[in-house]
């Protein structure tokens, strides 16, 4: 009946969803969106583009019900709509995948699609078999290939972004909107996505596809809508207009691609971490056996699928993970399971993975965030009993030039900056200060690749100047930009380091999936 | 949320209160407007009435200052009533037994109180340990503990001779806290609280300490990533935060009682939570709410001599603006509500205009 009706309302209208003239103001002087017009066809795959604080995301939201504009409308197949919340939207058929997944790690698949549509036996007893009937007939339409009575927690992040799109499927919903769905997969596994895309394109979905990757729009996108500055710059398609140009029409001003340059690498080891084992969740090793060191002026680059021992590594070197076997070298001294404090005097700075809830105080200003990791010492506090906050204001300013954190003023909440320059406040805090050793946790993620650019330089730079750099992404291109050596993380192990000249993303891919060379390719759909 | 926000929220709340108050009041035989009256005339009326309103705000200033810091701090010390009576215990016991001329007597005295006040709010810091998250439960559990605590101390060791309730003789003279006249109980606590008013603020907002206290209120995650101790400083925020509460219950017991009576405080130390969440945990927002409920309890005095309205309408009265301070959705689904009402009045001209351009 669903199908019926969708093929009914396809008949009627090009569009399944046309945003017009949303306006959206936050505060008083943040602009998110200025007039913007969007046009999505039924069946395409319609690429989203723009820098962080573009206004990207302000219009995602407004199409899924989670901010109401100020002014404007927004149609379905023809038909105005208000979309007082996401509940509203997703029964106009709207759906969405966040780029952070929102499943129930100890919940089965089916569990996790049908909550809050649960399907009921008499007596409000759930029928679990029926949920799995169904949603495996799903599954199988699609060519998903997944098992609905298995955990999320096993299953790959790739798969579980599956489940996210099953989850609006099971809604009925036809029109997808896809959150940087590629930010935190594999190139595998970015490609099976790419082929459920297509597929769920065939079946007469419409996609909208959030990325700030370039390549990708050209692999999968119909058409593509540039936004900046809150503004609606044009709509287009792959075959008019090539990478440099679309490039050029996100930031507004032609785009210089960094240059590799060779780096002087020198011979005093900084960071020697020999045998590091840590303990995880139920008994397992999140770390396991780990050894690796860096030299002067050398950047490290750690390559994983997220949750493989990322994280624990990066803590465990600033003291905030317990280290239960094994040594942490700094410049010759031991640092394992010493106070965060007194790690961070020996000159080591620290981006962390998630910027809102780990690297910013989002309710504090923008000049308090920028001394979080020094305001009890000169130049910024005088003995105990005072803060200086002239001088953490100055400095503020001059790191806000320096770093080119878009504000109108250091006294505004670090929380209404875009993602971008949220983590150039992080980043500038921690590169503040001359630096013996530097982790970079993700440093670049959800960020849009202007101002990625700009954080990578002044890693490389750190670097150039003899700070020794952990860099941990899942952005194997900034990776391979950056780094003199990549280690890959597979399950808490070092399973090997290859040097950053030579490393191909397949063969970095392979080792990320415990895929051997010779074996072929297998995708990693089901860990069973 | 700026703190204007805060500050009209607050009041909404307060306006909203005393329109139920009055419904409630009314429904109860009594007249609201008549009612408030009386409470705006017993509360300043006269020089005196005035006096009574500061000296009952006295100690919800501090328990609310006390409230303030552990609150900036991210610590839910509901453990002030606690605090509060050992406080004011060691205090006396202080001025019992410490034989020196006043100032110097009265120093040790409310040095003590704060000493003990702080000991007490510390040792459920430590129990907890790291897990701070339940910090909230010990200090719940430390105020029964403390109330009976220093009840049997009084009893056994303290009791003044031939008492007929449990108190403690009264102390020194050297140790008083002494009264701005003696028709009133306005001691010259009330410029220790407003001092303290500032030492709190300059505290939070000009030192290092402050910083790290408020990072870590708000996002103890990131402040343990920069290289913050929490533990540390979560243990700081208590002594702080208990050492006032204890101060509060020193103040009563000096500059009111002379000596330590069982019950002094009729729930001091509860009341600051409410006073510090109206006062939106600003430490200079506790004095007018302090204030604002040191005339609520004086009015009720006066209310109880003059009127039918029973005493326990101001306790309901002040529920009320706590249920309402402390959900400020309710707030912000008002302003959407009114916003949306707007909206729809406004532009309802322009969609008919359009509906006769025939668009759709």
């Amino acid at each position: 009946m669903d199908v019926n009706a969708k093929n009914q309302s396809a008949g009627k209208c090009e569009y399944a969803l046309e945003a017009i003239g949303i306006t959206k103001r936050y505060g008083n002087d943040v602009l998110a969106n200025d007039n913007v017009d969007f046009h999505l066809r039924k069946g395409e795959v319609h690429a989203l583009l723009g820098e962080n604080g573009a206004g990207k995301s302000t219009l995602v939201k407004t199409l899924y019900g989670l901010v109401s504009p100020d002014s404007g409308k927004i149609l379905v197949k023809g038909r105005e709509v208000e979309l007082k919340n996401s509940a509203v939207a997703i029964e106009n058929g709207i759906g969405m995948v966040h780029q952070e997944l929102m499943l129930i790690p100890y919940m089965s698949v089916a569990e996790n699609v049908t909550l809050g549509r649960e399907i009921t036996k008499t007596g409000g007893r759930l029928d679990i078999k029926k949920a799995e009937a169904e949603i495996r007939e799903i599954s199988n339409s699609y060519g998903f290939n997944i098992d609905p009575s298995v955990p999320v927690y096993k299953l790959p992040i790739g798969v579980q972004q599956r489940v996210e799109i099953i989850k609006l499927l099971y809604r009925h919903a036809d029109v997808l909107i896809l959150d940087e769905p590629t930010a935190l997969l594999t190139p595998q596994e970015s490609d099976l996505l790419f082929k459920v895309i297509e597929n769920l394109k065939k079946q007469g979905n419409s996609i909208v596809f959030i990325t700030h990757k370039l390549k990708e729009v050209y692999q999968i996108a119909d058409r593509m809508t540039v936004m900046r500055g809150g503004k609606m710059i044009t709509t287009t398609t792959p075959a008019e207009t090539d990478q440099a140009k679309l490039a050029e029409l996100m930031v507004g001003k032609s785009v210089e691609h960094m240059e590799k340059k060779k780096r002087k690498i020198g011979s005093k080891v900084i960071l020697d971490v020999k045998n590091v084992s840590i303990k995880g969740k139920e008994n397992r090793k999140a770390l396991e056996d780990v050894s690796f060191e860096i030299k002067e002026g050398e950047i490290l680059g750690v390559a994983g699928i997220e949750g493989n021992g990322q994280t624990q590594l990066a803590q465990a070197i600033i003291g905030l993970t317990h280290v239960n076997q094994g040594e942490i070298r700094l410049n010759g001294e031991q640092i394992e399971n010493k106070k965060t404090r007194h790690i961070r005097d020996k000159k080591v700075g620290s981006i962390p993975d998630d910027r809102q809830r780990l690297g910013l105080i989002l309710p504090f200003k923008i000049h308090e965030n920028l001394a979080l990791n020094s305001f009890d010492k000169a130049p910024y506090a005088k003995g105990h009993f005072w803060q200086r906050w002239d001088v953490i204001k100055e400095n503020a300013e001059k790191l806000v030039k320096d770093f080119d954190i878009r504000t109108t003023s250091v006294n505004k909440q670090a929380g209404m900056l875009s993602g971008g320059n949220q983590q150039k406040v992080v980043v500038g805090r921690e590169l503040s200060t001359p630096l013996n050793l530097l982790i970079a946790s993700q440093p670049t993620r959800g960020v849009d690749f202007a101002s990625a650019g700009s954080i990578q330089t002044k890693i490389v730079e750190a670097a150039e100047s003899g700070t020794a750099v952990l860099l941990i992404s899942s952005d194997l291109d900034e990776l391979m930009a950056v780094s003199d050596r990549i280690m890959v993380l597979l399950r808490g192990r070092n399973v090997g380091t290859v040097e950053g000249s030579e490393a191909t993303k397949e063969q970095l891919g392979q080792m990320m999936l415990g895929v051997s060379e010779d074996s072929g390719y297998q995708p990693a759909t089901l860990v069973k | 949320m700026s703190i204007k926000l805060k500050f009209k929220y607050s009041l909404y709340s307060l306006v909203l209160a005393l329109v139920i108050g009055g419904f409630v009041i009314s429904a109860t035989g009594g007249n609201p407007l008549d009612t408030y009256m009386t409470v705006l005339v017993g509360s300043f009326g006269s020089v005196k009435a005035v006096m009574s309103v500061l000296a009952y705000a006295t100690p919800l200033i501090l328990t609310g200052l006390g409230c303030v810091v552990a609150f900036q701090g991210g610590v839910f010390n509901i453990g002030g009533e606690g605090q509060l009576c050992v406080g004011g215990l060691a205090a006396v016991i202080a001025g019992l037994y410490v034989q020196l001329p006043w100032p110097y007597g009265l120093i040790i005295s409310l040095i003590a109180g704060f000493v003990a006040g702080a000991i007490w709010a510390l040792i459920p810091t430590l129990m907890v340990g790291k897990n701070l998250a339940s910090l909230f439960v010990g200090t719940v559990m430390m105020n029964s503990i403390g109330v009976s605590f220093s009840e049997y101390l009084v009893k056994y060791y303290f009791l003044k001779p031939q008492a007929s309730t449990t108190e403690t003789a009264n102390v020194n003279a050297g140790a008083i806290l002494p009264r701005f006249n003696p028709n009133t109980q306005l001691n010259y606590g009330i410029i220790l609280a407003v001092i303290l008013v500032f030492v709190v603020a300059w505290l939070l907002y000009k030192t290092p300490a402050g910083f790290s206290i408020r990072a870590i209120g708000v996002n103890p995650d990131a402040s343990m990533q920069a290289g913050i101790n929490v533990f540390n400083r979560t243990a700081l925020t208590m002594i702080i935060s208990g050492g006032i509460c204890g101060l509060a219950g020193a103040v009563q017991c000096l500059g009111i009682y002379n000596r330590w009576i069982m019950g002094f405080s009729p729930g001091y130390g509860w009341d600051g939570i409410t006073v510090a969440t109206l006062a939106g945990i600003n430490p200079f927002g506790v004095l007018l709410t302090g204030s604002f409920f040191g005339m609520l309890r004086s009015a009720s005095i006066s209310m109880n001599l003059s009127d039918k309205v029973p005493i326990d309408m101001i306790t309901a009265l002040q529920g009320l603006v706590v249920i309402f301070v402390a959900s400020p959705t309710l707030w912000t689904t008002f302003r959407n509500l009114f916003g949306n009402l707007q909206a729809k009045i406004k532009p309802a001209g322009v969609t008919a205009v359009r509906g006769k351009g025939g668009k759709g």
